[in-house]
């Protein structure tokens, strides 16, 4: 589930903010966004955003999907599904309608699901992840 | 009434060959009309309008991308369809529009497939294919309400259309009204998707922090920062083949 995502849907793929970018301000955007490089400002799509490991993100994110393996600094607010692999790193609250974490994220902030809120014990590890090497919330 | 506009190196005697078998398959297909050379090209918007007012309705470019490229900017502002024969089997323009090499290209234009082409426009000059930046050192890019820094050494591309994607097999269609632009990094060529940008949008602003930078439309005629680029929706009337690539 985490390990191919990086060369997902590339062809549908609306922007791609590769590693030697950086963007700076509000941008929005309908279709899908790939981001390996760094960004700052706002974030926000209809569609789905793939945050590569090497990407620095300081914005809030607001999506339709998203899936995340590098830096966020934000409040992440996502319609459906949250994909966070264990490389990921997010400083902000998070919100969605499914979230699932790969052991090993880091996530430091509130999160909530379809009104329920939860804030993680330990925000470095997910400890709770015991058999499947991953926690689906 | 048709207007062929020659490029003014199809004089020389490597072209005579192709040219009389052009223009015997242009007698043969009754699609005969005003001969221009296109190093008259001061003249050619005066004579283009001249023509249309007297019944023409069809300029036929006869020459290579460059030749396609330089004589656009004298006829997109008219009413009027256009046509291309290309006079080597290397044309880019060519193989997008599904049009055959030589006197074959005129089976395309009497067939006449009309198709809306969009038509990039970078402040007040205009471009089919596309626009290049060789060094996006000191360049700033702007879109909408977002600002692009590229590495010093980065290459900057903005496509109209291109049969081939950059990236990822994605491809610039020239009926969309959409601008790609491409950011590579040299040296690995499209190889690893995480090295190169992407962006689609309507309307980008380009400049410099410093000196000017330059921008190449088309592979032929180079301008200087600061420029804005736009892309004008179905601007072009263009004459295709049922090869065409979009």
């Amino acid at each position: 589930m985490f390990k191919n995502e990086t060369s997902k849907n590339v062809k549908d793929t609306e922007t791609i903010i590769g590693e030697s970018v950086v963007v700076e301000g509000d941008f929005k955007g309908n279709g899908n966004i790939i981001i390996e490089g760094k960004l700052n400002g706002n974030l926000s799509t209809d569609g789905h955003i793939l945050i590569g490991e090497k990407a620095e993100i300081n914005a809030d994110i607001k999506a339709g999907s998203a899936f995340v393996s590098g830096q966020v600094k934000g409040n992440v607010k996502i319609n459906n599904s949250l994909d966070i692999a264990k490389t990921a790193q997010i400083d902000g609250d998070i919100e969605a309608s499914s979230i699932a974490m790969e052991a090993g994220c880091k996530v430091n902030g509130h999160i909530k699901m379809n009104g329920s809120e939860k804030t993680p014990k330990n925000k470095s590890e997910e400890e709770a992840v015991a058999e499947d090497d991953k926690l689906e919330l | 009434m048709y207007l062929y506009i020659y490029d003014s190196c199809l004089k020389g005697k490597k072209y005579k060959n192709l040219i009389n078998k052009i223009e015997n398959k242009i007698i043969d297909l009754d699609i005969k009309g005003k001969d221009l050379r296109l190093n008259l090209l001061k003249n050619i918007s005066d004579f283009i309008d001249r023509e249309i007012k007297q019944g023409a309705h069809t300029v036929v470019i006869i020459g290579d991308d460059n030749t396609f490229s330089q004589a656009l900017n004298n006829i997109i502002s008219k009413d009027i369809v256009v046509g291309f024969i290309p006079t080597n089997n290397k044309s880019v323009f060519a193989q997008i529009f599904g049009i055959p090499y030589g006197d074959l290209a005129c089976d395309v234009l009497s067939g006449r497939i009309i198709k809306k082409i969009d038509i990039g426009k970078i402040n007040q000059k205009y471009f089919l294919h596309s626009v290049q930046i060789e060094n996006a050192n000191d360049v700033i890019i702007k879109i909408d309400n977002f600002e692009i820094k590229a590495a010093a050494d980065n290459k900057i591309i903005i496509k109209n259309f291109d049969q081939e994607g950059l990236i990822g097999n994605h491809i610039s269609n020239p009926t969309d009204g959409i601008l790609e632009m491409y950011i590579e990094k040299p040296g690995k060529l499209f190889t690893k998707t995480s090295q190169h940008s992407l962006f689609a949008t309507k309307e980008i602003n380009i400049s410099s922090k410093n000196d000017s930078v330059p921008l190449l439309l088309d592979n032929y005629q180079k301008i200087n920062t600061p420029a804005k680029i736009s892309v004008i929706k179905e601007k072009l009337q263009m004459i295709v083949g049922t090869n065409r690539q979009f």
